[in-house]
């Protein structure tokens, strides 16, 4: 198979969100301001409404209560509140497709903790684009939602033979399919026109080499594997790059505070965006 | 005396919850072992059963396979090796060695004890 025959055009994935591209089309202009982000978002009552319950949640610590998006935005910053915007919309607008066998509610659960411990390691390690890293993790393993989606049996050989001959996941479905699912992202998340600085953090989450930001998705990938929380089809700490925590700038001792922030804010959110009080695996 | 239907029941994986005790080994069709026996049940657990094909298990009954109102030392001792055991197993693609990596695995050890004694104790 190839990987441009699982990302089509009439694929499940094969389009972003429409406030995505709107987004996107906002942003790419020159002389937009604050209030045409904050227009477009609020075009979208219920993605309004979830963003401000993340702009509100522990996480960002933000003072007072931000009930206007307008306000958001100023307060948060409009790099900022694209990021979150468009981690809301995707979460709204994919959590309910149809994984067959595969559990879809695990694999949202996984994205959304490793978004959790993207924006806990930032944030210990002194990075100001938290809210970046916190995109990047909901979108990390999108390629593997695809595949799972669109070639659901092949996925299901690559997850037998990953547990039987004890391989890392990505490495069963590049022995299947002959790409693996950050391969399938890129194809994805080009498609959808997103940045280099969105798109090559996922592409190279396990691969980070001395990006900064690839280096964080890549811990914050370990640290949630570690912790069991979720499931995305791998069962182990995927082979970790040593360097990435120099990179990344992360000390030992503040892997603990970073564990737990991870949990309470992952908690939080699950029930939160979702309604539901979080369940560690 | 216990019949044998007092000591463990068949569950449907789509019913399976938390804190229960597979029986027996759990085996994929070319009989290659996915969860031994004596394996505590949790969520991560049953979703990797299921999204494997697995529809049913024996689980251990009560009073060793339920959750515990009182538990025991051993119980709880119980809880915490099979924890450390899993998360072991998470770690075994990453070199320990590494400083960064033990702290990782210490503080996920933790993690995953709490949870759980949460998980089994009510």
């Amino acid at each position: 198979m190839k990987v441009e025959d699982l990302i089509r055009d009439d694929s499940t994935l094969g389009s972003p969100p429409v406030v995505v591209t709107q987004l996107r089309g906002v942003i790419a202009r020159k002389n937009s301001s604050a209030d045409d982000i904050a227009k477009v978002i609020m075009s979208d009552g219920p993605l309004s409404a979830r963003l401000l319950k993340l702009a509100n949640s522990a996480m960002f610590g933000f003072p007072g209560k931000i009930d206007d998006v307008g306000y958001a935005v100023t307060l948060i910053g409009t790099k900022q509140v694209y990021s979150l915007a468009m981690a809301t919309a995707i979460i709204d607008q994919f959590q309910g497709v149809d994984t067959g066998p595969f559990h879809a509610e695990a694999f949202w659960e996984h994205s959304l903790a490793v978004a959790c411990a993207g924006h806990a390691l930032a944030k210990v390690g002194g990075h100001n684009d938290r809210e970046g890293v916190f995109l990047t993790g909901i979108l990390h393993d999108l390629g593997r939602l695809a595949m799972m989606v669109e070639a659901t049996e092949p996925m299901i050989v690559a997850l037998h033979r990953s547990r039987k001959s004890n391989e890392p996941l990505s490495r069963s479905e590049a022995a299947v399919f002959n790409f693996d699912h950050t391969q399938a992202a890129k194809m994805l998340l080009e498609r959808w026109a997103l940045p280099p600085a969105v798109v090559q953090p996922v592409v190279r989450h396990h691969r980070p080499g001395a990006d900064q930001a690839c280096c964080l998705l890549h811990l914050a990938d370990a640290l949630v594997h570690g912790l069991a929380i979720g499931h995305s089809g791998e069962i182990c700490i995927p082979p970790l790059q040593e360097s990435s925590w120099k990179q990344a700038n992360i000390k030992t001792e503040a892997l603990k505070h970073a564990a737990a922030e991870t949990e309470i804010t992952y908690g939080l959110l699950r029930r939160e965006l979702h309604g539901k009080p979080a369940v560690a695996a | 005396m216990p019949t044998p239907s007092d000591a463990h029941r068949t569950i449907k994986m789509k019913q399976a919850s938390s804190g229960a005790i597979l029986l027996d080994d759990v085996q994929l069709e070319d009989g290659s072992v996915v969860a031994s026996s004596g394996t505590f049940l949790d969520t991560h657990l049953i979703t990797d059963l299921r999204d494997q094909g697995i529809t049913r298990v024996r689980i251990k009954s009560s009073p060793d396979g339920a959750k515990q109102d009182q538990p025991t030392r051993d119980f709880m001792i119980n809880c915490v090796k099979t924890a450390l055991k899993e998360v072991v197993k998470r770690f075994r693609h990453v070199d320990l060695q590494d400083p960064h990596t033990k702290a990782l695995f210490h503080a996920c050890a933790l993690s995953r004890a709490r949870e759980k004694l949460r998980e089994n104790v009510s």
